[in-house]
């Protein structure tokens, strides 16, 4: 809108420059904020001292020691191992028990089909603080305490809401006629969805495997009351047990913080896209 | 809805049942079948002075939370946690929507750069970055409170006075919950045509009246979900306080309730940490949690259109 007189003109752009100038000041000082904390920490991981108090912002010499500690003195590489095992393992049962319920909650029509729908969603919600005395209960008299199949089992089992709920929206944006002309040819039921509706939502089961991935590596509470034992502790709850003497030793707990969260903080990255569309998508009215 | 499927054998009325069946099985075992016990739990007395012995009880666990010995307790618990949820999702709700507005600006060439430094805290595991903001905390050694004293402030007992520990845990939270509400913010402005403005500012509307009447009613009902199921999660979040504070500080020693703790860390101390394990009201109180959570989500649900989804 080029209209009124060059004075007019000059006046808005300078307007408009003040306005993103202010702008870029406040994202800035945003920026350092939230940064801020993160630094700290990855500096006292490269920092000569071990205790908190001797931390600094910017290091006086660096070091890598905390980090070959890390491996030599504490059990960090067992508790990333754990994590491993808990997070891929509940991730792939979660996917396994699910593709197939959120196939045919997409593509048939069955009795109990909306109902069933409406209590994935009212399920998914259930606050696992909520029944976490039951499940200790039950893995305590299945003798699954302190085991890693007894974790995997809750992870699995308590997210298949949640998975199911997030493919079913990606079955239904397959279209249908790829299916309905394999039936011409003569495919069955489970052949059109093996060979043909499978392969093509294969981007978002990885990207619901991602997602079990980073949800389940940030479980503090589930993994605290399935797993007792020192060795069995994954990075959450290993990370905690740093905590008791803090500032004693905050600089290999620095360390362990960086090395902990790398992984996790690249698939974020890397998935960014899918992992955002997804989570928003459920939150936003479309 | 498929041409083929009404030439399906008899019995193939089943079949969908067959799809469903490893993910029914697995909710039955680790979702009904706890909630069934929980349900159960609550009406006995299973502690871990009764493991053997236990019996039923009736309403009497509600009865002293609500009305009995666990009463001022559960109130001053119930009422931090209702305020903590209300401050928690308002707080990161109003950050992230400005930020997202500040964002929404095609002539900040660089913006990508800020989006991408200000979702760290959101890609990074949050249980790990709890724990270290405790260390950052830290009221002796912390270094958030040797930069303070550097500047010429006193030191802030962040997480040994009961009000510094409300308030540092509603700053991590912030520092944690932000990024989401940010993102999706940004999600529903750019959902908006730029038609709409093109034709408001041909009818000469200013730039307060456009975000008055176009930017506000449309994210307002976009984000009004957002808000509700924010609510809902961090009335039953555990993390950031279990981790940062565990709870506490505790102003009453014969209290198991310190100044920070919410429903959900109250109910898992009352069953794993403290003295009588009372695995039975712990359970009761999981039931109150959930029968408020529920209905938010019904409200929630409703809101969002997935129960219009549904009937299609």
């Amino acid at each position: 809108m080029n209209q009124g007189t060059p004075v007019q003109r000059k006046r808005i752009r300078w307007r408009e420059l003040v306005g993103i100038s202010l702008s870029r000041l406040v994202l800035v000082v945003v920026c350092l904020l939230t940064i801020f904390p993160l630094l700290w920490v990855l500096t006292s991981s490269f920092n000569i001292g071990t205790s908190l108090y001797s931390s600094t912002l910017i290091p006086r010499k660096l070091t890598m020691a905390h980090y070959i500690n890390l491996f030599r003195k504490t059990s960090f590489a067992i508790w990333m191992k754990n994590s491993a095992i808990a997070c891929i393992g509940g991730s792939m049962l979660a996917l396994s028990l699910t593709v197939t319920m959120a196939y045919a909650f997409s593509r048939f029509h069955f009795w109990g089909r909306r109902y069933g729908l409406l209590a994935l969603i009212l399920i998914q919600m259930l606050p696992s603080a909520a029944i976490i005395v039951a499940i200790f209960r039950i893995l305590q008299a299945l003798h699954l305490l302190n085991t890693f199949l007894g974790l995997i089992l809750v992870y699995g089992g308590t997210t298949i809401p949640f998975n199911a709920w997030l493919m079913r929206g990606y079955f239904d944006s397959i279209p249908r006629e790829l299916e309905e002309s394999a039936y011409i040819d003569g495919a069955t039921q489970w052949q059109a969805f093996v060979r043909i509706a499978l392969p093509l939502a294969m981007p978002m089961v990885a990207v619901t495997f991602m997602f079990n991935l980073i949800s389940f590596y940030n479980d503090y509470i589930l993994a605290s009351i399935v797993l007792t034992g020192k060795q069995n502790y994954t990075v959450a709850l290993g990370l905690r047990s740093f905590q008791a003497p803090y500032a004693a030793n905050w600089s290999l707990f620095a360390a362990a913080s960086i090395l902990g969260s790398i992984p996790i903080a690249l698939i974020f990255y890397s998935l960014q896209r899918f992992l955002v569309e997804g989570l928003t998508k459920g939150a936003l009215k479309g | 809805m498929f041409t083929a499927s009404r030439r399906r054998p008899i019995g193939a009325k089943l079949y969908p049942y067959l799809y469903l069946l490893p993910g029914l099985t697995a909710m039955v075992v680790t979702t009904f079948i706890p909630a069934v016990v929980s349900i159960i739990l609550a009406f006995t007395n299973y502690s871990v002075l009764h493991l053997q012995d236990w019996k039923f009880i009736g309403l009497r666990n509600f009865e002293k939370i609500i009305l009995g010995s666990k009463r001022s307790e559960f109130i001053g618990v119930f009422t931090w946690t209702v305020t903590w949820a209300v401050l928690a999702t308002l707080l990161a709700f109003l950050t992230g929507l400005g930020l997202a507005l500040l964002l929404n600006n095609r002539k900040l060439r660089e913006r990508n750069l800020y989006r991408t430094i200000l979702i760290l805290p959101w890609a990074m595991p949050s249980t790990i970055t709890i724990l270290a903001w405790a260390g950052l905390l830290s009221t002796s050694f912390g270094p958030i409170n040797r930069t303070l004293i550097q500047l010429g402030f006193k030191a802030v007992p962040w997480l040994s006075n009961p009000f510094w520990a409300k308030v540092s845990c509603m700053i991590v939270n912030l520092w944690i919950g932000f990024p989401f509400m940010m993102v999706a913010c940004l999600g529903a402005l750019q959902s908006i045509p730029d038609e709409l403005y093109e034709v408001a500012k041909m009818d000469g509307a200013g730039s307060w009246q456009l975000f008055r009447h176009i930017t506000f009613p449309l994210l307002r009902d976009a984000t009004l979900p957002l808000l509700i199921s924010g609510f809902a999660f961090q009335f039953t979040n555990f993390g950031v306080i279990y981790l940062l504070t565990g709870g506490g500080p505790y102003t009453n020693p014969a209290s198991l309730a310190g100044a920070t703790d919410l429903l959900a860390t109250y109910m898992y101390k009352m069953a794993f940490s403290s003295n009588d394990r009372d695995y039975a009201l712990a359970a009761a109180n999981g039931m109150l949690i959930f029968l408020i959570v529920g209905s938010l989500t019904v409200v929630n649900s409703w809101l969002t259109g997935a129960f219009r989804e549904v009937e299609r």
